[in-house]
C-alpha cells in the first residue's frame, strides 16, 4: 500500500489538473468526437452586426456528416428566434481543416453559442 | 357472420395503422429524410444564407441613417414544381425587419400592390360622407421604396447513370438600388440532391 501511495497521489493530481483545464472556446460546444477546434474569431460589421468564424479540423480517418449553427442572444441573454440559427449540414472531410462563418441576425445580437454536432 | 367480423377487424386495424403513422415534426431539430423536391428545410437554408450574406455585406445599411424601404419584386419559379415563392421571401422579410435595417412596403410589389387596402382606403373612403374625413389617409403619404428584391429559383435535372439522377436547385436573389438601377447585392444558393431515377421531383 505504501508503494502505491505516490502513484495514487500522482493520479489524484492528474485528475485535478484534468478537471481544472478550461475549455479554450467556451462559446463553442461540440457534440461528438472527431473534430478539433483551434481558432474562434469574433468580429463586427461596420454597422454592428456580429460575426463569428470557427476554424478547426477533422481528426477522423474517414468523411463524417455534421451540422452546425449559432444560437444568438440579445442584451438580456434571451435567445433570438431567427432563421440564421437553423442547422447547416456539412461534410467533414477526413483529416482536413474547415472554417465555419456565421453572421448574427442584427446589431441587437450580443452573444452567441456555436453548436457543432458530428453525426 | 365471419365475414362481418373480418371486415370489422380489418377496418379497426387499418384505422389504428393510420393513427400511428402521423407524427408532428419539430422543424428546429428535424433529421427526417430529405425529399427530391424542395422542402421547408431547403427554403430555410436558402433564406438563412441570403440573410447572413445581406447583413454582412452592408447592402441594407442606409448611409443617410434610418431604415431602407424595400419592395418585393418578382421572384420567378423556374422549377418543375408548384412553389409559393413566399415560402422563401417571407423568411427573408421577417429577418430583415427584425434586424432593424429594413422595412417592407406592401403598397408596391412586382405584381401590383401586395395589400390592396393601401389603395382601397384612399379610393373608396376619400370624399365619402359616411367616414370622418379627418381620419382618411391624405394624399402623398405613401412611402416610395428605396430598394427592391427580385430573384429566381431554377431547377436542373441531370442523369448520372442508369440508376441515379442529380437534381440541382439554384436560389438566385438580387437587391437593386432603385435610385440608380444598380444591383448592390447578389446571392446564389445551390442545393444539390442525388436520388434514384425513379424519384420524381414534383
Amino acid at each position: 500500500m505504501r508503494t502505491l501511495r505516490p502513484f495514487l497521489v500522482l493520479l489524484f493530481a492528474m485528475a485535478l489538473v484534468g478537471c481544472a483545464t478550461k475549455n479554450p472556446f467556451p462559446n463553442v460546444t461540440v457534440y461528438g468526437s472527431s473534430i478539433k477546434i483551434y481558432r474562434v474569431i469574433d468580429s463586427q460589421t461596420a454597422d454592428g452586426v456580429p460575426e463569428v468564424v470557427v476554424s478547426g479540423a477533422s481528426v477522423a480517418l474517414n468523411d463524417r456528416s455534421a451540422r452546425y449553427r449559432a444560437v444568438w442572444f440579445d442584451q438580456q441573454s434571451r435567445p433570438i428566434e431567427t432563421v440564421v440559427s437553423s442547422w447547416t449540414e456539412m461534410t467533414l472531410q477526413a483529416e482536413r481543416p474547415f472554417n465555419l462563418r456565421m453572421v448574427g441576425p442584427g446589431a441587437h445580437a450580443r452573444r452567441y453559442q456555436v453548436e457543432i454536432e458530428v453525426l | 357472420m365471419y365475414r362481418i367480423l373480418l371486415i370489422f377487424l380489418s377496418l379497426a386495424l387499418s384505422s389504428a395503422c393510420l393513427a400511428r403513422g402521423v407524427e408532428k415534426v419539430d422543424g428546429r431539430v428535424d433529421r427526417g429524410p430529405t425529399r427530391v423536391g424542395i422542402d421547408y428545410r431547403d427554403f430555410e437554408d436558402a433564406a438563412s444564407d441570403a440573410v447572413q450574406s445581406l447583413l454582412s455585406s452592408g447592402a441594407v445599411v442606409n448611409p443617410d441613417g434610418g431604415r431602407y424601404v424595400l419592395m418585393i419584386s418578382r421572384i420567378v419559379n423556374d422549377t418543375m414544381q408548384r412553389i409559393d415563392t413566399d415560402q422563401l421571401v417571407k423568411k427573408i422579410r421577417i429577418e430583415l425587419l427584425n434586424s432593424g435595417r429594413v422595412v417592407v412596403t406592401t403598397a408596391v410589389s412586382g405584381d401590383g400592390a401586395e395589400d390592396r387596402a393601401n389603395f382601397q382606403v384612399r379610393e373608396d373612403l376619400r370624399g365619402n360622407d359616411e367616414f370622418d374625413q379627418s381620419r382618411v389617409q391624405r394624399r402623398g403619404t405613401l412611402v416610395a421604396p428605396d430598394i427592391s428584391l427580385s430573384g429566381k429559383i431554377l431547377q436542373r435535372n441531370l442523369t448520372i447513370d442508369r440508376r441515379k439522377q442529380q437534381i440541382e436547385y439554384y436560389f438566385q436573389l438580387t437587391l437593386t438600388d432603385l435610385e440608380t438601377g444598380l444591383a448592390v447585392w447578389e446571392n446564389e444558393f445551390p442545393i444539390i440532391k442525388r436520388a434514384s431515377n425513379r424519384s420524381v421531383g414534383w
